[in-house]
């Protein structure tokens, strides 16, 4: 190989273990203050998403508008919704003094919307409309909470 | 009479596979988190596929060549090879959405999960792709699609408001929460949604396997130019629903029974009757883009 090829050839390594390492730094570095922010409104977001969409299935199962089969796969992805924000929140540590407060905010709410829905997906299943009744009832005051703390935590 | 047949079936075959998987997930999705801001990308989108497919089945009918044929001629192999590849590859992604948005749709109404549909759906897909005219196919198929009418319909029940839709559509800034960067990131994927290849092939293979000439012309026009607008309706009613039911509600849409939540709020049982609509779009685009991978569209192109 020519003099020049070797170069070539060595600055282009160079230049793919610069890009190595940089994404090794990145990937090992800490979570930053408003990485952490990023996380909580996520979760937030998604676990308002479940929560709306299962209150909106179970008021269907109450006045009788779509099938259970249907109604069961929606509110399985619901509570899977619900429990995807807890696990990406539980992921990340809190990095800020302020921050821990505001994590255990969310994971109270998040713990609540699990309950509330687990328990509307056991109803619906069950078909005890009383029951279906109680848990739609929850979920709306759990989806007001968490779209304050979305609000909240926005960008 | 026949003729009167022909375009009547060529554009509700247009109207019914215009909407697949990609744009009912795209236009459901952009429905949810920005309302109706975003539907100007849908009338940009029918208009590229307007004249894209226009001019394939132009081409097709004039030269009795598939529009690849002449890309290679003009362009030489090379260019043609990309042109291959990139068609050859978002057609096969197409039809690995199709299958799973079949798929999906079963599991909505069987709660049999997704992933033991996907080798029956697959096999039956086979099955039919090997024993059905392409015509066959396309209508079948397409004329089934046409049941995503139902989100039109539920539209109209959901009591919409009108105006606050129209106020929306007529503001293409990003929701209260979300950046431009999102906004634009939905954007490119409605856009695209509208234009895959797919869709320009039914003129272009479809149209030699059919041996079009130039008096096919007018009927060919008319079926893009209604077909696809129409179909464009149901895109938009597929973002309505959406817009109505989630968007004030600062939902977003992740999954296909979502999407289709609004069609029970709206219309009961009777609008989720049968298969969901869903199964009927994404039956018609996968048999399309799976016989454009097929060595029968390979014949013809």
């Amino acid at each position: 190989m020519s003099w020049r090829g070797r170069r070539r050839l060595a600055l282009w390594l160079a230049a793919l273990i610069a890009g190595w390492g940089a994404l090794a730094v990145m990937s090992g570095a800490r979570p930053s203050g408003q990485d952490f922010d990023k996380v909580l409104a996520k979760s937030a977001e998604g676990a308002l998403s479940a929560v709306r969409t299962a209150q909106l299935a179970g008021q269907a199962e109450l006045d009788g508008r779509a099938t259970r089969t249907y109604l069961s796969s929606v509110l399985d992805d619901a509570l899977r919704g619900v429990v995807t924000a807890q696990q990406r929140l539980a992921q990340v540590p809190p990095p800020d003094r302020g921050q821990p407060g505001n994590r255990d905010e969310l994971l109270k709410l998040l713990h609540d919307a699990a309950r509330a829905t687990g328990d509307l997906v056991a109803a619906v299943q069950r078909g005890d409309d009383r029951a279906t009744r109680f848990a739609v009832d929850a979920l709306g005051p759990i989806g007001d909470r968490l779209a304050g703390f979305v609000e909240r935590h926005q960008q | 009479m026949k003729k009167l047949l022909a375009v009547t079936l060529g554009m509700l075959t247009a109207i019914g596979g215009f909407v697949d998987i990609g744009d009912f997930v795209a236009s459901s999705q952009a429905g949810s988190r920005f309302g109706m801001s975003l539907a100007w990308v849908l009338a940009l989108g029918v208009l590229g596929i307007c004249s894209y497919a226009e001019m394939a089945g132009r081409v097709t009918a004039i030269s009795q060549r598939a529009v690849f044929d002449l890309v290679r001629e003009r362009l030489g192999p090379r260019v043609a090879l990309v042109n291959l590849g990139a068609a050859f590859l978002v057609t096969i992604i197409t039809l690995g959405a199709e299958i799973g948005g079949v798929a999906l749709a079963l599991e909505l109404a069987t709660s049999i999960h997704y992933l033991l549909w996907v080798p029956i759906v697959g096999f039956v897909l086979w099955l039919v792709l090997w024993r059905l005219k392409f015509q066959t196919l396309e209508r079948v198929f397409a004329l089934l699609g046409l049941a995503l009418i139902v989100f039109l319909v539920a539209l109209v029940h959901l009591g919409t408001d009108w105006r606050g839709m129209w106020q929306q559509a007529t503001h293409p800034v990003p929701a209260d929460g979300e950046d431009w960067s999102t906004y634009g990131y939905f954007a490119v994927a409605l856009f695209a949604s509208a234009l895959t290849p797919y869709e320009v092939f039914f003129f272009s293979s479809g149209g030699v396997e059919e041996k079009w000439g130039s008096g096919d012309l007018p009927i060919m026009r008319v079926n893009v130019l209604v077909g696809f607008p129409v179909g464009a309706l149901l895109s938009l009613g597929i973002m309505a629903t959406a817009a109505t039911v989630f968007h004030p509600l600062r939902v977003q849409i992740n999954s296909v029974g979502q999407a289709v939540l609004p069609i029970a709020l709206g219309l009961g049982k009777i609008g989720l009757a049968g298969p969901p609509a869903s199964t009927r779009c994404s039956w018609s685009a996968s048999c399309s883009a799976s016989w454009h991978c097929s060595p029968r569209s390979t014949r013809c192109s």
